[in-house]
């Protein structure tokens, strides 16, 4: 069936079309397991300085010491076997500032992916990391003139150390959870993004995040730094073909929103069922300032992931949107923190999953308001849709209000789609996965409208697929 | 003349008391084997899940005592000295869990087959009964520790029996007095609703002075088939006690069981609440209140288990929270496989009423069913301005209007007691509450 | 074979026999009525033509221009041309009206065929024009938050985008007023043709003065117990129910 009338250039995507891999080769390749020797492997290859090669050792030793977090979380955790996976891979060359210069495999992987047409079509611009590496990495001439940086975490760390090593590792710390101190160890790629006060950067920015090889972990790391007044949009894609080996994809993010800026950071992502999914991620939202994650996890064995915002100045507003749809043998753990750690400052979190077949959806959320602030607000919203009597869904949320110059409010509901509403979509000569497809659609669709144009035509298309078979 | 012997105090990481000869093997061997996993489980801590945002400190286990026999014999006394029913079926009355006058049960419902005795005693008369309900059902909250001790130092408590197709028609009492500086009690409550029976139990937990003391307890209750069953419970210990009350409860087929428990006393709290609806239209409804003042804290975790399809659970919490005090709520709605049309729901509020007050919610669900209806929420926030402004432009002064909402807000849950007389008495505990906050 | 023929209907909700023998049969080109007093079935059997999950089918059968549809499953009997205004519409929060229609015809077109969706809109908003429906309507999710007169309205818009070979209204006057109601029968009677029959249920004769039937027939107990011309919707109304109940048993 069809998804929206308006949109001639619909961008065609499926499940199937992200599952395909090349066989390159590459030029550095860290090998099987972790030890201190990786470590040095991939400093060595990036030529990095001392103090990047302690800080990525000291995180090693954090890494191995904390224990997997499976006293509240998935015991499924234990089947990532560390020694099998490759921690670094990659062709050993710069990003390239044109399509025309990178290798053609790489290219016809991002071609098959409609990168470069998105990039045509509407954003300000493109880094596409393949593996471990950016294989492209472009940013329009009208929007660097402005003074923005939009490079990859290793060419950030060499040309712009000054900016980047006051902010690194300060929003989320080494020691946050053992996935960050993990990414802390061997990070490679991402994005590094400098917007200098002032400048509202009009189309998005956006990544791509490609995992081609099998047995492989992808590590990037991603600090983006809007300064006072400035607004920027950032989106992030992600996708790797099926295996039937384990794929790790653990990346941080810290956004830095200094004063009166704005950030959105919004990603879909579309894993492949083998991909064990950890993320941390997490903004710092100075005084007026506003960081919102808008964030669709459809795919992956296990994602765990739960955005954050710290308001740190008066007036902060941070915002997390979500939407989660679990499938058979599939867990998406995801959910919120909301830091409250100055006056007058808001939060809101709407959360919706759908649980298909044998699928879970988990919400867990933090809302701390300490003492001695005042006129701080939360809404948080989280409803779940369960599609089959298999399926699983919970909420676990904790929210902490000290003083009586606050409010917070927690709403959850649990619903399923009435054998009533199908009946009647049926009647109308619908098939059933039709009628149930658009349900979903609709119970997502307010969260849906959240995303660009050009994502929520691609996300509804997901949704549909996911819930193609998914009935009867 | 021979001076009486006074025994040697005995801490409760002593081994505990040995059971009366006349008591039932069973039984010996229970507080034995209790004591054996009172050992071996380990203590609570903050990192466990269980225990999350519990200030654990305040929870001492040393310097703490079996209580011992009171001088105190003036029950009607102690009676007329706190609130309670105008009419009742029967009163159980104890300080330091020893039976301080004859149980009373009215002669027209022990003629139905009604048991209402000390434990001890029914450990005797009914040991059958007793055995066949007595702590069926597994700690699943956290306190596991402190079932086991319990179940190894109880010394007391009531065993309420009604038989197939009787009802109550008032309701039956209960009084724990605590006396004597750190002085640990160990009650136990166990009702059976049989069958298509009705009834309703008060019980009132108490102390007598101002003075550090423990208290464990342990209420188990079962609702069998189409019973219907109040339970309400109000703790108002010394501002120094510490107490741990498990709540657990089975609702079988059609039953219905409604609890209220009502906090006012205790430097620390920790409620442990768990309904499990085992059988087919089932209905449990969950009802607290807590008024919170310097620096008490109050923590309540519960777990609303549907086993069974077409069951039916509410839970309403409300907290009013003064000056320093913090008040912890975790609850959780497990709907299990096959418990299918499951209408769950669960609401917790916290009002706060001071700057330094601090309100911890964990609503949590864990669904697993299809064609469930299940929600819920949790708020934190002030007493409303609005609200506050439209009282004061009436001419009420601020604080007598702070207190006429603070009582509207707690009143929501007492209301859904559905009786009267002991909605009166909550009333009455609550009233003297807040007028004691407002006067000072 | 153009004929919308119900024989010897048998069926049963949870384990109740409700249908107990029922015939009828609507020729295209005609509008047939069924009357009956409250619990006679008359909602059955339209939940039982349209094929919902909790009515048994016993004995009988139902079909469409010559084809059983008791066989087909809810979205077959569909499109195979069979529609059904419903006595309570579901809500589907999220989805809008425009959308779902659009799924609904795009539903009957052959696979790979894609709607035109400039035409779509175009027939949709005039048809909508000629119910007296805002346009705003074709943005609000399915008959969520609508009032009775607007779901009421609502099917019928669906009815005329979905150009069906036999309407079945299952009492569409109720919660109407006057008003809607003469907008909804004006519906109704705009797509009147030889093309498609329709089978009106009521409780009421006030609908068929603006819906003038061919043919009206009495349900009671689950059997049609007495058929004739428009005429003896007027006697129903002037006589009761009880004067045919009671005609019948002086007959047996």
């Amino acid at each position: 069936m069809s998804t929206d009338s308006n949109s001639g250039n619909m961008i065609e995507i499926d499940r199937e079309k992200a599952n395909f891999h090349y066989d390159v080769e590459y030029k550095h390749d860290a090998g099987m397991g972790l030890s201190e020797d990786t470590i040095d492997y991939i400093s060595n290859v990036k030529g990095e300085d001392k103090w990047i090669t302690d800080f990525r050792k000291k995180a090693l030793s954090v890494f191995h010491e904390k224990k997997m977090p499976t006293h509240w979380a998935s015991e499924d955790l234990n089947s990532i076997n560390f020694d099998e996976i490759r921690y670094y891979l990659s062709a050993g060359e710069a990003p390239k500032r044109s399509w025309d210069d990178v290798p053609n495999e790489m290219k016809e992987t991002f071609e098959r992916l409609g990168i470069p047409e998105k990039e045509r079509k509407f954003l300000a611009g493109v880094e596409a990391q393949f593996d471990s590496e950016a294989a492209y990495s472009n940013i329009k001439d009208a929007v660097a003139e402005q003074g923005v940086i939009f490079v990859n975490s290793s060419e950030g760390l060499a040309e712009h150390a000054d900016i980047f090593r006051k902010w690194f590792g300060k929003v989320i710390p080494t020691g946050d959870n053992k996935f960050s101190a993990l990414n802390s160890a061997v990070f490679s790629g991402g994005s590094f993004i400098y917007v200098p006060p002032g400048v509202k950067v009009k189309h998005p920015l956006q990544a791509y995040f490609r995992i081609n090889a099998e047995q492989f972990g992808q590590f990037e790391r991603t600090l983006i730094i809007v300064d006072e007044g400035a607004e920027l949009t950032y989106m992030e894609g992600c996708t790797a073909p099926k295996f039937e080996t384990t794929t790790l994809h653990s990346a941080v993010v810290e956004l830095v929103a200094m004063k009166d800026a704005k950030i959105q950071y919004i990603t879909v992502q579309n894993w492949s069922a083998n991909v064990f999914n950890l993320v941390t991620k997490r903004g710092l939202a100075h005084e007026n300032a506003e960081v919102r994650w808008i964030d669709c996890n459809i795919g992956s064995r296990l994602t765990m992931k739960y955005p954050g915002v710290v308001m740190k100045g008066e007036g902060a507003r941070g915002e997390v949107i979500s939407i989660a749809l679990a499938n058979d043998g599939q867990h998406q753990d995801t959910g919120a923190k909301m830091i409250h750690a100055a006056d007058n400052t808001t939060s809101n979190v709407v959360s919706k999953s759908i649980s298909v077949g044998e699928g879970r959806s988990t919400y867990r959320g933090q809302v701390h308001i300490p003492k001695h602030l005042k006129g701080c607000k939360n809404n948080t919203e989280c409803d779940a849709l369960l599609i089959n009597s298999k399926s699983r869904t919970d909420t676990y949320p904790a929210i902490t209000v000290r003083g009586n110059k606050h409010s917070t409010q927690h709403e959850a509901s649990v619903s399923q789609v009435s054998e009533e509403q199908i009946f009647y979509m049926k009647q109308r000569g619908l098939s059933e996965a039709e009628a149930m497809s658009l349900s979903v659609n609709g119970f997502v669709n307010d969260l849906v409208r959240e995303f660009p144009m050009e994502y929520s035509v691609e996300l509804k298309r997901l949704i549909e697929l996911e819930m193609e078979g998914s009935v009867g | 003349m021979l001076l009486k012997e006074i025994p040697p105090a005995r801490s409760f990481l002593d081994p505990p008391e040995e059971a009366r000869e006349e008591l039932p093997d069973w039984y010996k061997s229970s507080r034995s084997d209790a004591w054996m996993s009172f050992q071996d489980i380990d203590w609570p801590k903050r990192s466990d899940e269980a225990w999350r945002f519990a200030n654990l400190k305040k929870l001492s286990y040393e310097n703490l005592y079996d209580a011992k026999e009171s001088e105190i014999n003036d029950a009607e006394q102690l009676v007329a000295s706190s609130l309670s029913l105008k009419e009742n079926a029967g009163q159980i009355l104890f300080v330091n869990d020893r039976v301080i006058a004859s149980p009373l049960l009215n002669e027209e419902f022990s003629k139905k087959g009604v048991i209402f005795q000390p434990l001890s005693q029914a450990l005797i008369e009914h040991g059958g009964l007793v055995q066949d309900h007595f702590m069926t059902e597994t700690s699943r909250l956290g306190s596991a520790k402190y079932t086991a001790l319990h179940r190894a130092r109880l010394r007391n408590g009531f065993f309420f029996y009604v038989p197939e197709g009787v009802s109550l028609t008032v309701p039956v009492e209960v009084f724990h007095w605590v006396s004597g500086n750190s002085a640990s009690i160990f009650p136990h409550s166990l009702i059976v609703a049989g069958p298509g029976s009705s009834a309703t139990v008060a019980e009132y937990v108490a102390s007598i002075n101002d003075e550090i003391s423990f208290c464990c307890a342990v209420c188990d209750i079962h609702g069998e088939e189409d019973s219907q069953l109040t339970y309400l419970r109000t703790q108002n210990l010394s501002e120094k006690a510490q107490s741990i009350y498990q709540l657990s409860s089975r609702v079988a087929s059609k039953a219905k069981l409604k609890t209220f428990n009502l906090d006012l006393g205790c430097e620390w709290v920790r409620n442990e609440s768990v309904s499990r609806l085992v059988g087919e239209g089932a209905t449990s409804e969950m009802l607290a209140v807590s008024v919170p003042e310097k620096s008490q804290e109050f923590d309540m975790r519960t777990l609303q288990l549907h086993e069974q399809r077409n069951t039916s659970s509410n839970l309403l919490y409300k907290n009013a929270l003064y000056d320093d005090s913090k008040t912890t709520f975790a609850g959780m709605i497990v709907v299990e496989d096959e418990a299918h049309q499951t209408d769950a729901y669960q609401t917790c509020r916290n009002l706060l009423m001071s700057d330094t007050s601090e309100a911890n919610s964990m609503p949590g669900l864990e669904i697993k069913a299809d064609q469930v209806r299940c929600s819920h929420g949790a708020t934190s926030s002030p007493v409303s301005k609005d609200e506050l402004f439209y009282l004061q432009s009436r001419g009420v002064k601020e604080p007598a209007a702070q207190q006429l909402l603070t009582f509207g807000f707690v009143k929501e849950a007492v209301d859904r007691i559905g009786n009267n007389s002991l909605e009166e008495v909550i009333l009455g505990k609550l009233g003297r509450r807040f007028n004691k906050i407002g006067a000072r | 074979m153009s004929t919308l023929e119900i024989k010897d209907l048998h069926a049963s909700v949870n384990g109740t026999d409700i249908l107990k023998g029922l015939s009828l049969s609507v020729p295209k080109g005609e509008v047939h009525a069924i009357m009956g007093p409250n619990g006679s079935g008359k909602s059955t059997l339209a939940k039982v033509m349209a094929g919902h999950q909790d009515y048994e089918v016993g004995s009988g059968d139902v079909l469409l221009d010559g084809y059983s549809l008791l066989e087909m499953d809810v979205d077959e009997r569909a499109r195979a041309g069979l529609f059904l205004a419903f006595q309570y519409p579901a809500e589907i929060p999220g989805v809008s009206n425009a959308n779902f229609l659009r799924a609904a015809r795009q539903a009957r077109l052959p696979d790979g065929e894609e709607i035109d969706a400039v035409a779509f809109y175009q027939e949709m908003y005039e048809k909508m024009a000629k119910l007296g429906m805002d346009k705003k309507f074709t943005g609000r999710s399915v008959n969520e938050g609508f009032s009775g007169g607007e779901k009421k309205r609502n099917e019928v818009l669906q009815m005329m985008m979905l150009e069906p070979k036999y309407a079945v209204l299952d009492e569409t006057d109720s919660g109407l007023d006057i008003d809607a109601l003469k907008i909804v029968a004006e519906g109704v009677n705009a797509m009147r043709s030889e093309e498609r029959g329709f089978l009106v249920i009521t409780h009421y004769q006030r609908l068929l003065e603006y819906i003038v039937p061919d043919h009206v027939h009495v349900l009671n107990e689950g059997r049609i117990i007495r058929s004739g011309p428009k005429e003896l919707a007027l006697e129903l109304e002037e006589k009761g129910y009880d004067w045919l109940k009671e005609g019948e048993l002086v007959k047996s």
